[in-house]
């Protein structure tokens, strides 16, 4: 995937976290097309993998805040969000904001958190803001929600249910690290040090202006045809109990789009969708029965579609 | 997948019968007035190329000049200096056919379409019927069909053509040709033209005729022919006069018209005097046309013959060219008629005596008796169809079928003045004939054949014409109809004969209008939609021929697969990056939405040619 990519910003981005990310390039162009199509996402991966290394990192390089929740079954709403505490010199009750109000948010094993708690952190995601004690505080610009899953362990989890996974625009996993990456951890170690270390290379208001640019791109009708014909076979084919939403062809769009700007175009091919869609579709279709993977049977539905021109 | 690429073998193959066509073409038009032997040369050495282009065996260039030198000089020889054109046409036919036989480059297939188009333009030399114009539109098409296939060869070399393209090229060859047509029209009228085939020669087919006898319904055959008999050079006189004097006939069986008298009689003639040149098609056997009266012809090997005809003393085999003076509003003094200008068929029944003698009761003299016979005739139908036959056809005429054509006429009327004791002759030509004031010449064809009467009144002959002033319905055949537009509009043209025929149109032949519409109309349709179909198609042309290059490196793209998705699979980097130019380009036009430009068109083209071009190398 990285060789694919032109602009020289993002490349410098991907170069530079190379450095401590060894053998996540993947990760970090998927991580970076989420951000800047303005979605949240969600890792499912085994523990160890980098993942929060993988949010530290991008929050240094992008200049930006960054906050960390791990969830437990006990994790109440206000310790995400955070909570008004009496101030006994001023006398008033003080707002302590909590670690959602950040650029970047890792809530690592999300599954792991009660439904209540799921809901608080997947409605702010949605609406931006929170609202602690009926006063209304807006989450900081960009916000981008990295959350992590354990796809083994199921014993005393909360998975969440497909109709959330929706808020998540895409899903991925970082996997093993190649031997030769990996190898070269083992001989630096932990390198979390160097994380902390790094330079910026954007700020927030070029993030935001990135952006903005991005959803300019142009996206010719021919292909929204196409991804509409898409969406609806989805709906229609009889091994898929649910298709794709309204909200899925949006993140389709937007995911193409930022990516078709990565890669140094200002229009969108029908390619920047169909390498998009392994991470955008998947986590938002049940299937009726499982004899295929979902991956299987959406590369089978993309097969029945003539792709443009 | 078999049907959709024909491999460049057979494109060659496809071209090289193309210009077989187009040669045969040519040929058809000229076979009949050149020698058999040039014909018969022509069809051995083409037949021998066909063996030569299957064994792909080729003679080389310098025999073929040689031969080309010697089929040049060849057919000059053992002729006379003075006819220069027909060797010149059988030279050109040899050539083109030895231009077969050598290896064919698109420079020797031009020459072939070169010589075919000089060598239809030649045979109008001998002959402009509307089957010129035909055979001009299918060579215009053909050619411009190979030669679009030639230039697509080229421009694509070792290429595939796809069957839908060729069917492309051909369906734009005949867009070509009818655009061209029109404008050819417009050439034609602006630019000036020869009132009469360039040079009168040629040898032409034997056709109906006159003969010294006139069968009873034979010069109905005469009368449907529409071919030019002559063209006659002179200033335009009124149409009352326009009798052209072929043959005179004297004796009847009741069957058969015959010319049994010889003699010269003393007569003396004065009138107006007309001279004029007529160039003669070799339709009237011996005889010479003239305008009657005629005093003299001049031309080699002349006799002339009582009364007033002239022939010469073989028989004419191509076009001549005599000059001759005639008198017009004459009259014809002769002391003492042959006796035989009396002469009553046994078989003449007393009905047609009655019946003359009823018709003539009033008359009190010789004058009036010929009028009133006259009168009489004119009630009856002129026709060519279902005429009166058998023994006694005069009787079935006169009684019964009361219709028939100016043979009936003349010998119905010359027996009733004959009956009358009036000497009477029948006199064969042609009546009437296009003026074509351009050029200055009347036209007279084979339908304008006639006869008519001479009756000796009062010591002078006098012209009688008893069906002459009954129109003759033409018939509405479609043939007649281009036959008449191609020489109203083509051969005669004038702004005069234009408006005749606009008017001719009007009135009889209203349904033909419609279709005249028509025909514009859906060329204009099919240009149109044609059009369309261009811009449809030029969107994708690049994309398509993308693809059939793709095809032939062995990649072919799969419906469901992306442009980029396809030129990824490509493992040779230097073919890949290739590929990818043009796709990238491509891709910015089409999902940018934007039209294709010319210039895009052309980058697009370069990208296909350089793509096109590694796989050579």
């Amino acid at each position: 995937m990285i060789e694919k990519i032109k602009n020289h910003k993002i490349l410098q981005i991907i170069t530079h976290l190379r450095e401590c990310l060894q053998g996540k390039e993947t990760a970090i162009i998927l991580s970076l097309i989420s951000i800047f199509s303005r979605g949240h996402l969600l890792i499912e991966d085994f523990p160890g993998l980098g993942k929060t290394s993988l949010a530290i990192a991008l929050s240094k390089v992008l200049n930006l805040s960054f906050g960390r929740i791990q969830c437990t079954n006990d994790l109440l709403p206000t310790d995400i969000t955070g909570l008004s505490v009496y101030n006994k010199n001023s006398g008033e009750f003080e707002f302590k904001p909590g670690p959602l109000l950040n650029n970047i948010v890792l809530v690592d094993e999300i599954n792991r958190a009660t439904p209540k708690t799921q809901s608080a952190l997947l409605e702010a995601m949605a609406e931006e803001q929170v609202t602690v004690d009926g006063k209304t505080y807006k989450l900081p610009k960009p916000f981008f929600v990295i959350a992590t899953q354990n796809p083994i362990e199921i014993y005393g989890t909360f998975p969440l249910p497909e109709s959330q996974l929706d808020r998540f625009m895409m899903k991925i996993s970082i996997g093993y690290p190649p031997k030769e990456a990996e190898k070269e951890i083992l001989q630096q170690g932990s390198s979390r040090e160097k994380l902390y270390k790094l330079n910026a290379i954007m700020d927030k208001d070029e993030i935001i202006r990135f952006q903005e640019e991005i959803r300019q791109t142009y996206l010719s009708d021919k292909i929204i045809d196409w991804i509409l014909d898409f969406i609806n076979l989805t709906r229609q084919d009889s091994r898929i109990l649910l298709g794709l939403s309204t909200r899925a062809g949006i993140a389709i769009t937007y995911t193409a789009k930022t990516y078709a700007r990565f890669r140094g175009r200002d229009y969108v091919i029908p390619e920047d969708v169909k390498e998009m869609i392994p991470f955008v579709v998947p986590h938002r279709i049940i299937l009726k029965e499982n004899f295929m993977s979902k991956e299987e049977v959406i590369s089978s539905i993309l097969k029945n579609i003539p792709t443009p021109p | 997948m078999h049907l959709q690429s024909i491999t460049l073998n057979k494109v060659k193959d496809y071209i090289f019968f193309l210009s077989i066509l187009i040669a045969a073409i040519s040929f058809t038009s000229i076979f009949p007035h050149i020698s058999p032997y040039v014909n018969f040369l022509f069809v051995l050495i083409l037949i021998f190329s066909i063996f030569l282009h299957l064994k792909n065996v080729f003679l080389p260039e310098w025999v073929l000049n040689i031969i080309s030198i010697i089929l040049i000089v060849f057919p000059f020889l053992g002729l006379s200096s003075n006819d220069i054109l027909m060797p010149s046409i059988e030279s050109l036919t040899l050539i083109l056919s030895v231009r077969f036989l050598g290896k064919k480059t698109s420079r020797e297939y031009f020459q072939i379409y070169l010589l075919s188009m000089l060598l239809l333009g030649g045979s109008s030399l001998f002959d402009i019927s509307w089957m010129f114009l035909i055979r001009l539109i299918l060579m215009l098409i053909l050619t411009i069909f190979a030669m679009l296939l030639l230039t697509y060869v080229k421009e694509v070399g070792n290429d595939f053509i796809g069957l839908e393209r060729l069917l492309n090229l051909m369906n734009f060859a005949i867009f070509i040709a009818i655009v061209s047509i029109p404008l050819s029209a417009f050439f034609f009228i602006i630019l000036p033209r020869t009132p009469v085939p360039l040079v009168d020669i040629g040898l032409s087919k034997a056709k109906t005729g006159f003969s010294s006898t006139v069968n009873l319904g034979s010069i109905r055959e005469i009368e449907e022919d529409n071919n030019i008999v002559m063209r006659v050079k002179m200033k335009q006189i009124p149409e009352k006069e326009l009798y052209w004097r072929v043959i005179t006939f004297d004796t009847f069986d009741g069957r058969v018209w015959q010319k049994k008298l010889f003699e010269m009689s003393k007569s003396s003639i004065y009138g107006e005097k007309i001279s004029y040149t007529i160039i003669l098609e070799p339709l009237t056997e011996k005889y010479l046309p003239t305008l009657d009266y005629p005093v003299s012809v001049s031309t080699k090997n002349l006799i002339y013959e009582y009364p007033g005809t002239y022939k010469i003393a073989f028989s004419l085999e191509k076009t001549m060219k005599y000059d001759a003076v005639s008198f017009i509003n004459y009259k014809l003094t002769e002391s003492n008629p042959s006796s035989i200008y009396l002469k009553i068929p046994p078989n003449i029944t007393e009905k047609i005596k009655t019946l003359t003698n009823n018709i003539t009761s009033q008359a009190s003299n010789k004058k009036e008796i010929a009028e009133s016979i006259i009168r009489f005739l004119s009630n009856y139908q002129y026709s060519l169809k279902d005429l009166p036959v058998g023994e006694n056809s005069i009787e079935e005429f006169l009684f019964n079928k009361k219709k028939g054509n100016c043979e009936y006429f003349a010998t119905a009327m010359v027996l009733m003045l004959r009956i009358k004791d009036i000497p009477a002759r029948v006199v064969g030509g042609f009546r009437g004939g296009t003026y074509n004031s351009f050029g200055g010449y009347y036209i007279i064809r084979a339908s304008d054949a006639h006869l008519w009467v001479e009756a000796w009144i009062d010591g002078q002959w006098l012209r009688f014409d008893p069906s002459g002033k009954i129109s003759r319905k033409t018939e509405n055949i479609v043939f007649y109809f281009i036959d008449y537009i191609w020489n109203s509009i083509v051969l005669d043209y004038d702004i005069r004969s234009q408006l005749r025929l606009v008017k001719s149109i009007k009135i009889p032949k209203f349904e033909f209008n419609i279709k005249l519409f028509l025909i514009p109309f859906l060329v204009l349709v099919l240009y149109g939609s044609f059009k369309f179909y261009r811009y449809m198609k030029k969107t994708r042309e690049p994309l398509n021929r993308f693809f059939s290059i793709m095809k032939k490196y062995g990649f072919e793209r799969r419906g469901y697969q992306g442009l980029e998705e396809f030129v990824s699979m490509i493992s040779d980097k230097n073919l890949r990056e290739k590929a990818e130019n043009f796709v990238k380009l491509y891709e910015e036009i089409y999902f940018k939405d934007k039209k294709i430009n010319k210039e895009d068109y052309k980058k697009l083209k370069v990208l296909l040619d350089i793509l096109n071009e590694s796989r050579k190398s």
